[in-house]
This record gives C-alpha cells, sequence and structure tokens, in this order.
C-alpha cells in the first residue's frame, strides 16, 4: 500500500486546504478499492513481442467465425482475375491521432499489409492506388501487378489535407476500371477516415454509374459508420465494415485479401488465353535487351507467342499483349477452386492415445482429423 | 460548314467585271455574282486547289489556279484580299496535308494535341528516334504511332490532374473567413479567393446587392472586404461572450450589441418570407405534421420546454446556417446552371424524391437482401492434378463431390504405390551430397561458357556481361535497333487478325521494314570482329529470334493462323 503525503495547512488558505484533503480523501479510497488488483501479471505476449488482448470471448468468437465462414465458403464461385483500385482517404480527417500514432500511419501500414497478401493470393490480378485529397481524387498508380512498385508509391505519398470527395474517387476509380477485359472483375476498396464527403454533384449519381459499369466497391470506415457510405455498398454489392481498433482494422482489410463470390451477372465463364514464359539464363548467356524501355541486362523471361523479353511476372507482354503467368501463380489459385475443408480438432489427450499407439495415419482414418490425403505428405510428423 | 470569311470581289468574265461575293468555308470555296444572270457561279473544293494562290503587288487581285483554268479575283482593297490569302492558305495546307497519310508533318496542325506531342517527343529522345525512323521514314502512319500513345498524351493535355475534376463546396461554414492573426502586430490577414467571393454572395445575398451598388463608385474592393469582415468579427466577438455570460449562469446580457450592421439597408426582410413559402410548396404532402403535434416529440408539442429556452436565440444565425446548408446541397448557382440544369429538368418531381429518400431509411422494416452465391461446379477435379488418371479407369466421384474426399478413397495408381512403400527403410538422400554438389557446378560452367562455343581460351574475359563489355556507343546503336525492332513488333502483332484490306497493307509495309532490320542485324554481326562479335552477337540473338518468329506467324497457312 502506497503511502499517503500529507501537508501541513496553512492559515491563510483555506481553500486550498479543502480542496487538498478532498484529493487525498479520493487517492486513499482508490487505493483501497484496487489494493489487490494485480491485473498486469496476466498480460501475456505473443511471439512478436505484442500483448495479446485480454478477453478470451473475442478469440472463441472469432475461431466460431472462421469455421463458419470456412463451412459456407465451400462450393462458392469466386472472381479469381481481380482489377481492384484502392482508394485511400488522405484528407484532413485521417491526421486525427485516435489511433496510434495517427489514422494516417495506421492506415499506411495495413494497407502495404494488404498489397502484398492481395499478390499472394491473387497472382493473376492488377491493383492500382488513388488518393483523395484537398476534395479531388488522384491517380497513384496504374493498374499492374507488381507489388513493390505500388508500396513505395504509397510510402512516398503519405500526407494529407483538405476533404474527401466520394464522388470523385468513384468517378476516377470507374474510369480507371472501364478499359480492362470482359472476363475480370471489378473492385473498388475505399479506405474512408472521413465523417462527410465534400462533392461538385450528386453523389448517388456516382454511385449509380458505378452500378451500371458492374464495379463492386466495398468500404472499410475508420471513423464512424456513415450513410452514404451504406448506400453505396449496399448498390454496388460490396462490404462495409467500420473498425474499432487497429487490429481490426487491420482485420476488416485483409478480408478482401481472398477473392469475393462472383455475382450471377459477373460470373459468365470464358476461356482466357494466357502464356507460360520460360526463364532465360541469368549471367553472360542470358544478356539482351528486356522490357519495354529496352534495359540491357540478364535474367527475364521470354514470351511464347513473340520472343520479346520480358522482366517479371505476372504480367502481359509489351509486345503482343498476351498476359504471361507462371504455373506456381495459377497454382495458388487452386486454392480457391479446390478449398480445403476445415480441420476437425483432436484433443491432447487422443493425440497422445494415436501417437502410443504407432499408428499411421492412412490406416485409422476415423480418428485422425480428417484431411484430404494430400495433405499427410507436409502434415503431422507421426513421430 | 460554317462560313469563314464573305467578301466583295468582282470576277473578270468576258472582259467584263462582275460584282459578287467570295465566300469561304473549311472545304470549300465559292463566288456568287451579285446579279444572277450577269455570270455563272463559282464553287471549287479546297482540296483539289493544290497550286499556289498568286499575289498581285500594289494591286488588289488574287489569282486562284484551278482544275480547270484560273480564277483572278479583284478585291475591294488589298488588305481584303490579304486576309482572304490568310485564311485560305492554311486550309488548303491542311487538305493537302490529309491526303497524303505518311508524310504529314507536325507543324500544320494547330492545337493543344500538336503541342503536346511536341513536347513528348522532346522530353523522351527514344521517343523521337523511333519517332523519326518510323513515321518519317514511311513505314507507320502518324495514327498508328500515336494510337498506343493515348494515355500519356492525354496525360500531359490535362496536366496530370484527373479528367476535369470540381472540387465541391465545404461543408464548413465559411471556416476559411478566419484571418490569421500575427502575434506581434495587431492586424489580422484575410484572404479572399474567387470561390470564397462566390460562396459569400451565394449565401449572403445581401452583400452581393451591396457588393453591385457600392463598389466602383463609393468604396472599392478592399475597404468594401474590410468593412465586411470587421463586422463579422464583432458578430463573432459578442457571440462569444454572450455564450461565455450564459454559461456562467449570469444573467443574459440583452440582445446582442448590433454593432452597426455596414449593409443593413441591402437586408431584405421579406426574402426569407419568400423563402419559406416557396419550400413549403416542396414538401411531401405525405408527412402529417399536425398529427404528431402532441406526441411530444416535435417542437410543438414538447409539454413547454419552448418556455424554458432562452428567448434571445440568435435566428439570423440559424437562417445562415440553413442557407448554407443549402448552398452546399445544391452548389452554387452558377455551377448548377452549367451542371445540373439537365437533370433538374429531366428529374422526377420533388414529391417522388422524397418519398423515394423516405422510405429509403426504413431499412429495418424491409427483408434483409439475400445473398445470392453462385454454386461451384467442377466436372472432374482429377483433371486439374493428376493428367494420368484420366486415362486409367478409376471410378468417377460424381458431378458435385467434393474433390478431396473423393481422391482419399480412390486408389490412383501413385496413391496405391505410395501406400505400398515403407518409409523406414528409405535413406533420406538418394545421392552422396558431396558428389552432387560436383556435378551441379560443373553443369553451371558448362551453361555459362557454353555460348562461346570456340572461345575456350578467352573464356575468363569473354563472360563478362556485355554492359561491361561495349562500348557506350555500339551499345547504343544497339539499343536503338532492338528499340525500333520492338516498335515494329508492337505494331505487326497488333494487326491480328486480318479482316480488314487496310491491316494487310500495314502488315505488308512492317513485314518490309522487318525484313530489312533482320538484315541490318545480320550486318552488324558479321561487320564485328572478336570477342565483340560474341558479344553482339549474344545480345542480338533474342532480337533476331522474335523477329523470325514473326516472319514464321506470317508465312503460316491461315488455318493454322487461327489458333493464335
Amino acid at each position: 500500500m502506497l503511502g499517503t503525503t500529507a501537508k501541513q495547512p496553512a492559515a491563510d488558505e483555506p481553500m486550498e486546504d479543502a480542496e487538498e484533503e478532498e484529493a487525498t480523501a479520493d487517492l486513499a479510497a482508490f487505493q483501497r478499492e484496487y489494493e489487490d488488483d494485480h491485473s498486469w501479471e496476466a498480460l501475456q505476449e505473443d511471439e512478436f513481442g505484442r500483448l495479446r488482448p485480454l478477453d478470451q470471448k473475442e478469440e472463441q468468437r472469432a475461431k466460431r467465425r472462421r469455421l463458419l465462414s470456412a463451412a459456407a465458403s465451400a462450393r462458392i464461385r469466386r472472381g479469381m482475375i481481380r482489377y481492384l483500385q484502392v482508394v485511400v482517404d488522405l484528407s484532413q480527417a485521417a491526421a486525427i491521432a485516435d489511433m496510434r500514432p495517427s489514422r494516417l500511419a495506421v492506415i499506411g501500414g495495413v494497407l502495404q499489409g494488404f498489397i502484398r497478401e492481395f499478390f499472394d493470393q491473387n497472382p493473376l490480378s492488377h491493383l492500382g492506388l488513388v488518393v483523395l485529397r484537398n476534395g479531388v481524387a488522384e491517380k497513384l498508380t496504374d493498374l499492374s501487378g507488381s507489388p513493390e512498385a505500388h508500396i513505395a508509391k504509397l510510402r512516398a505519398a503519405l500526407d494529407c489535407g483538405g476533404d474527401a470527395s466520394l464522388m470523385n474517387a468513384l468517378e476516377t476509380a470507374t474510369d480507371a476500371l472501364k478499359s480492362i477485359p470482359p472476363y475480370g472483375h471489378r473492385e473498388v476498396l475505399i479506405a474512408f477516415a472521413a465523417l462527410s464527403t465534400c462533392d461538385p454533384g450528386n453523389v448517388l449519381d456516382a454511385v449509380k454509374a458505378a452500378k451500371q459499369h458492374r464495379v463492386r466497391v466495398s468500404v472499410v470506415g475508420i471513423a464512424a459508420e456513415v450513410h452514404i457510405c451504406r448506400v453505396l455498398t449496399q448498390d454496388t454489392g460490396g462490404t462495409y465494415g467500420v473498425a474499432l481498433n487497429e487490429k481490426h482494422l487491420e482485420e476488416l482489410v485483409n478480408e478482401h485479401a481472398p477473392p469475393p463470390p462472383a455475382r450471377a451477372a459477373d460470373a459468365a465463364a470464358s476461356l482466357v488465353r494466357m502464356g507460360f514464359p520460360q526463364r532465360n539464363a541469368e549471367g553472360f548467356a542470358g544478356a539482351a535487351f528486356v522490357g519495354a524501355d529496352c534495359k540491357l541486362g540478364d535474367g527475364g523471361y521470354t514470351c511464347p507467342r513473340c520472343r520479346a523479353r520480358v522482366v517479371e511476372l505476372p504480367s502481359s507482354c509489351h509486345v503482343c499483349g498476351l498476359t504471361l503467368v507462371s504455373s506456381p501463380h495459377l497454382a495458388r489459385s487452386y486454392h480457391h477452386l479446390f478449398p480445403v475443408p476445415a480441420f476437425a480438432e483432436v484433443s491432447a489427450d487422443e493425440l497422445a492415445r494415436l501417437q502410443g499407439c504407432r499408428r499411421t495415419p492412412k490406416a485409422k482414418p476415423q480418428l485422425w482429423p480428417e484431411v484430404p490425403w494430400r495433405a499427410h505428405c507436409y502434415g503431422l510428423d507421426p513421430q | 460548314m460554317a462560313m469563314l470569311i464573305a467578301k466583295r470581289t468582282k470576277l473578270t468574265v468576258r472582259k467584263e467585271r462582275v460584282d459578287g461575293v467570295l465566300s469561304l468555308s473549311h472545304t470549300s470555296l465559292s463566288w456568287r455574282p451579285n446579279n444572277p444572270n450577269a455570270a455563272q457561279a463559282v464553287d471549287v473544293v479546297i482540296a483539289n486547289m493544290t497550286a499556289a494562290l498568286q499575289k498581285a503587288k500594289g494591286k488588289p487581285l488574287l489569282r486562284m489556279p484551278l482544275v480547270a483554268g484560273a480564277l483572278v479575283l479583284e478585291f475591294e482593297s488589298e488588305a481584303d484580299r490579304n486576309q482572304v490569302v490568310d485564311v485560305l492558305t492554311p486550309l488548303m495546307k491542311q487538305a493537302a496535308g490529309a491526303a497524303r497519310p505518311g508524310a504529314a508533318e507536325l507543324g500544320e496542325e494547330l492545337g493543344p494535341l500538336a503541342a503536346a506531342k511536341q513536347q513528348l517527343l522532346e522530353e523522351d529522345k527514344d521517343l523521337q528516334q523511333l519517332y523519326k525512323q518510323l513515321v518519317q521514314g514511311g513505314v507507320l502512319s502518324e495514327a498508328d504511332f500515336w494510337r498506343g500513345r493515348q494515355a500519356q498524351l492525354q496525360q500531359r493535355l490535362q496536366g496530370g490532374k484527373g479528367p476535369s475534376q470540381r472540387v465541391g463546396l465545404s461543408s464548413v461554414m465559411l471556416a476559411h473567413m478566419q484571418g490569421s492573426q500575427d502575434g506581434r502586430s495587431n492586424t489580422v490577414t484575410m484572404r479572399l479567393t474567387p470561390e470564397l467571393v462566390q460562396q459569400i454572395f451565394a449565401e449572403r445575398p445581401y452583400v452581393r446587392r451591396a457588393h453591385a451598388a457600392l463598389v466602383p463608385q463609393s468604396l472599392d474592393e478592399k475597404a468594401f472586404w474590410s468593412q465586411f469582415m470587421k463586422h463579422e468579427m464583432a458578430k463573432r466577438t459578442a457571440q462569444a461572450r454572450l455564450r461565455e455570460a450564459r454559461a456562467a449562469g449570469k444573467a443574459a446580457s440583452h440582445a446582442l450589441e448590433d454593432a452597426e450592421d455596414p449593409f443593413a439597408k441591402f437586408r431584405d426582410p421579406e426574402e426569407a418570407k419568400r423563402d419559406a413559402r416557396r419550400k413549403v410548396g416542396r414538401v411531401d404532402p405525405t408527412v402529417n405534421l399536425a398529427a404528431d403535434r402532441y406526441d411530444g416529440f416535435s417542437a410543438q408539442g414538447d409539454g413547454g420546454e419552448a418556455a424554458h429556452r432562452p428567448k434571445d436565440t440568435d435566428d439570423g444565425m440559424l437562417h445562415d446556417i440553413n442557407r448554407h446548408a443549402a448552398v452546399v446541397l445544391q452548389g452554387l448557382p452558377s455551377a448548377r446552371a452549367l451542371h445540373g440544369g439537365a437533370a433538374e429538368a429531366s428529374g422526377a418531381t420533388p414529391h417522388e424524391d422524397l418519398r423515394e429518400r423516405a422510405e429509403s431509411a426504413l431499412d429495418d422494416l424491409r427483408r434483409p437482401a439475400e445473398a445470392q452465391f453462385l454454386a461451384l461446379h467442377i466436372s472432374d477435379p482429377r483433371r486439374y492434378f493428376d493428367s494420368s488418371s484420366v486415362t486409367a479407369g478409376v471410378r468417377r466421384s460424381g458431378g458435385s463431390a467434393p474433390a478431396g474426399r473423393g481422391q482419399a478413397r480412390a486408389g490412383t495408381p501413385l496413391s496405391q504405390a505410395l501406400r505400398a512403400m515403407e518409409a523406414a527403410p528409405l535413406r533420406n538422400s538418394p545421392v552422396d551430397p558431396a558428389a552432387a554438389r560436383r556435378v551441379l557446378a560443373d553443369v553451371s560452367v558448362h551453361r555459362a561458357v557454353g555460348a562461346l562455343g570456340e572461345w575456350e581460351v578467352g573464356a575468363g574475359w569473354a563472360a563478362r556481361p556485355p554492359a561491361e563489355a561495349l562500348v557506350p556507343q555500339m551499345q547504343g546503336l544497339l539499343r536503338g535497333t532492338a528499340l525500333t525492332c520492338y516498335e515494329l513488333l508492337r505494331h505487326f502483332w497488333a494487326s491480328f487478325p486480318l479482316t480488314t484490306p487496310a491491316r494487310e497493307q500495314r502488315v505488308q509495309r512492317i513485314k518490309a521494314a522487318l525484313c530489312e532490320q533482320y538484315d541490318r542485324t545480320t550486318a552488324m554481326q558479321e561487320s564485328a570482329r572478336g570477342l565483340e562479335r560474341v558479344h553482339i552477337t549474344q545480345v542480338l540473338k533474342p532480337l533476331r529470334q522474335a523477329l523470325d518468329a514473326a516472319l514464321s506467324r506470317l508465312e503460316q497457312p491461315a488455318a493454322a493462323a487461327l489458333v493464335l
């Protein structure tokens, strides 16, 4: 118990005395109340050194949600060739520091992680960046398939000011998505930090235009729920979520990384012509002029149709326009075509029992978790 | 076909001068006599006028050589004639330029597009070189060349920003009107932009009237706006004082000291009433406020709370706020006239609008929209994993059964073989690691050196990358060749499939150019000697392969060409 400090009352300061006595009484009451509360001992760190959240219910809820979503998403057609425009709100509202260190820094970090995750899960897709600042929407990067360019540009452009305009954002994004091939799915993801939108005309017209062009707009709100965002996402078929804290914001944004369910209008199946280029040799034997700006270098890939040299994959050939991918990229999309069924939980003593019997998993499938046989290759170690 | 210019002229017909009028339009020129019986009218298409015009010095005569003889016109003055010549000459050049597509010069086109093209060419040396070689060499047309570069041109034309984006009015009520106060001096500086002035005029019509009446005559702009700002600031300090007084619980001093409003005489007290009457006409008739009056939720039927509200609320401020909201939502009157006229004319009546808005708020009274998901049907999933099992007689697991379980039970030959294997007696690595490493090193050395062939002696030195080994001029030359080849190939592949004769002609022209480039690369290879030749061959090999691929594509029969 901490000691209390007592002060000698001066004869000529009765007012201050009374206040100080009140303060000390308050402090004593506080100490009595929380004398036995050692809540700091319940804190735990995870493997990155971050503090774990204290409430267990949240984690159980998250687990249940994951299971349910895995069950529901088993056999749904998804749009895998996505053309996504990410719109970042860099208005004055992004400078508010209610998320530490500021909303701007948090959203910058989250988006960089999202870009990498997006290209990880959707290697055949393209992404572009738009920023909202001073009432206009500026196109930061064009639709392209390499994450590094986007991340570098995003890092350089993180300063805010002015108002956010949803109408200009929608018009710019819809314009940029007009020229993509018909088998691609058009999406817009808006990270909205403001509470109002400052538009030159009727924003509902822009929403109607987006709906006509079959663009699916989703919003992740950082401040609070805004009605126009709700209307916008409902009309175009996207999702709207408002973040409660930094971790929740990251979860909401990363939910958009796996491909969304395809709508009936978009999901007309068509054959897409793609090329699988060969990799050229490194070093002396592979030196040539590579890429659209003809840099002398080695490595790279050769387009199978026109034999031009391309710098990286996946991309489209700068000479004949063929989409070039490598088979690992395509194989990553199998994850969505053939989703892994949910694992069944096995309690610890059951596991010990199984290990003690030294039974191989294939022999007793009913006790072992239900996994497809292929997963045994990199599944649990029987030793 | 607008008429550009019309001048009175005389035409000499059979030794007589006939009065008439010469009129020029963009595409044609015509002369009409004043008296239709005196002479025949003349109509000429400008594109047919290829020879130069001849002017006479000192006399206002103009001789225009036409297909069927020459036309000599006498103008009223030399100035007239010069004017006509000035207008006609560029039209003739333009017409002539349009007739020869391949050799159009940049300088003739007037307009921002040409300026943008010029700028792009000046900034990018590569582009300039390509342009010189291909367009001025007659292989590609100007339109073709710039077709692939539209995005760059558009960006240059718009100066980086999106296509004509407008900025909306800020919802914060005239916050820009706050001046910045310098701590040192006693002045407040304020910046007035034309947009801010427009907004003030839209929100406060009396200021507009005062401005129209006072500014050029009695006050100048600066004095006018200083008066306005002083009044605003006085009002604000008075309001702040009133709020403080009310917060401290002291007796509310009565109405704000009405600081002298310099524009009081321009205020229109009837305006507010007129506005209100106009708004009443647009109210949704299905909303019945009188019916809810005594529920206790509206302002009137709130059980006497109205009595507690302080009497000296500033109705002026409420009026200001409402006006500001109206201006922001509807836009400035000028902007509204420009962009919103069409919408207002064609939109539904205001009543339907209001009803739609009212219905949209009641979301929880409607059934939530069920997400329609499409089922994923893969007819035979095993085709995507195991190509050998398609031919083997494997039990099919049906159309929509999950792929995973089907495969666990079905016995493909591979899985059976794996199950039969015992893991324990197998060694971890099938080959001795040291031996494997030696083999790998050997193979990679051979691969790197393989291109040299008989130059085994200089192997170490030649294995430097060509970027170091070749002189910069040589690199530049090779790079230029590469750029040209790629540009030609780009247009080549873009012309397939060959549907129109224009495309076929273009492909033939490009084919000739490609053959020429091929020969050029061969010559470059032959003329080089020594180690340089090795490097040049190495660098030119992929280019020659690309050219080969293009030429062999042309030689393919049409049926096989359908595949690609």
